[in-house]
This record gives C-alpha cells, sequence and structure tokens, in this order.
C-alpha cells in the first residue's frame, strides 16, 4: 500500500512526533507507515486521513502485491 | 507508572521468588511455598501492568507481538510434540505397559524381587524432579523463540528504521 503521509505532514508543516502524539500512536509507527513498512488498520488509516481533512483514498493507495507503479 | 518502573518491580518481584524458591530446595523441601507464590506474583504484576500508561503500545505493536506469539507457538508444539512422543516412548518400555515383567530375581535371603533396580518409575527418567527439568528447559527454548520472533518483526515492521527528521 503507498500513502502520500509524508506529503500532507510537509504541506501541514508537521513533524512525525507531532502527528504520532496527536493520533495517540507511536513516532516510529507513523515512519513505518510512511515508509511502507507497515499497512495501518482501518481505524488508524481513516484517523489520518480525517486528521488532513481529505477522503482515505487521497492519502492512501491500495496496490496488490506484485504490481509495479 | 511507566513502564520502567513496571520492570523494576517485576525484577523485584523475581528476586523474592528466586529467594524463596531456594530457600523451598535448601531447608523447607516442600513446593508449596514456592508456587503460591509464583501464582501470586503473576496475580500482583497482572494488577500492577493494569496501572501502566505506555504511550508507545499502539496497534503495530500489538501487531508484533500477535505475530510473534503465534510464530513461537506454531514452532513450539512442533518441539513439545516430538519430546513428549520421546518421553511416551521410553514411559511405555516398562514392565506393566509393553515390555514384559522379567522374571523374578532369586534371593537366598529374602523374597524374591520381580523388578531390577532401575525400572521402578520413582528410579527412572519419569520421575517427577527430572520432569521439571525437561519443563524447565522447554519454557526457556519458548522464551528464546519468542525473543528471537519478536525482534524480527520489530525489524520488518520497522522499529528501528531511521528517517530523515
Amino acid at each position: 500500500m503507498k500513502n502520500k503521509i509524508k506529503v500532507y505532514r510537509a504541506m501541514h508543516d508537521l513533524t512525525q512526533e507531532k502527528l504520532a502524539d496527536d493520533l495517540s500512536v507511536s513516532r516510529q509507527t507513523i515512519l513505518a507507515i510512511e515508509k511502507g513498512k507497515y499497512d495501518p488498520s482501518l481505524e488508524l488509516a481513516f484517523k489520518i486521513a480525517r486528521y488532513f481533512g481529505v477522503t482515505i483514498e487521497e492519502v492512501f493507495t491500495y496496490l496488490p502485491e506484485g504490481t509495479a507503479e | 507508572m511507566n513502564r520502567n518502573t513496571f520492570y523494576i518491580v517485576c525484577g523485584i518481584v523475581a528476586l523474592i521468588n528466586v529467594l524463596i524458591f531456594w530457600v523451598s530446595v535448601i531447608q523447607d523441601k516442600t513446593p508449596i511455598f514456592i508456587q503460591a507464590s509464583v501464582v501470586l506474583s503473576a496475580i500482583v504484576l497482572y494488577i500492577i501492568k493494569r496501572e501502566v500508561k505506555d504511550p508507545h503500545e499502539d496497534e503495530r505493536m500489538v501487531q508484533i507481538n500477535q505475530k510473534a506469539a503465534f510464530r513461537t507457538l506454531e514452532i513450539f508444539w512442533i518441539v513439545f510434540f516430538v519430546i513428549s512422543l520421546g518421553s511416551i516412548v521410553w514411559g511405555f518400555d516398562r514392565p506393566g505397559h509393553f515390555r514384559e515383567n522379567p522374571p523374578p530375581i532369586f534371593n537366598p535371603t529374602g523374597p524374591a524381587s520381580s523388578l531390577p533396580a532401575g525400572t521402578m518409575p520413582s528410579e527412572g527418567f519419569l520421575f517427577a524432579g527430572n520432569v521439571g527439568f525437561l519443563q524447565l528447559f522447554l519454557l526457556v527454548l519458548m522464551l528464546f523463540l519468542y525473543v528471537g520472533f519478536r525482534f524480527y518483526y520489530a525489524r520488518k515492521l520497522g522499529e528501528w528504521e531511521t528517517d530523515e527528521e
């Protein structure tokens, strides 16, 4: 799964720490999501999208395994 | 209470249990105190753990723990099954199971004995104390497996990733 959290963070001038605190997760979790190492739960994905005031599809893009970008 | 304080309490409780274990082995020769102590410790630590506020425990950590526990169980049950199977083979290889009773040993000064030394359950490998050592070995193995898988999944799910930020 691809995501644009880093882009939205930059647009809102947010650090990973601040975003993590606001979403009640660890900074490592935000970092792992940004790097594509961890796919968040549906609940956390909605929280992130809602935090930036956009729809979930605007932040996350589903790529089936083996699909090239 | 933060997580570090909780770990310190765990250490103190563990030390107390080691002390009680030592006293049980050396002086009392009864297992009831150490058994009661371990059960009580588990209850106390469970109650204390509920008070721990950990800002770092989120869904990713839960997933890491779940995956590590599941993999540990997957491997552990095979090891446990193999060892249990071996023990059963030994257990059945005794008079009264699948091995015939040995002929009575002639003893000119007393009654005939039908079981030579070393074949009574209390003298063989299945003596309760030895089973305890085996079980402890399996528990330690389980712990090592869990820690190994915990590291593996933590690394896989980005625990030690670094960022330019």
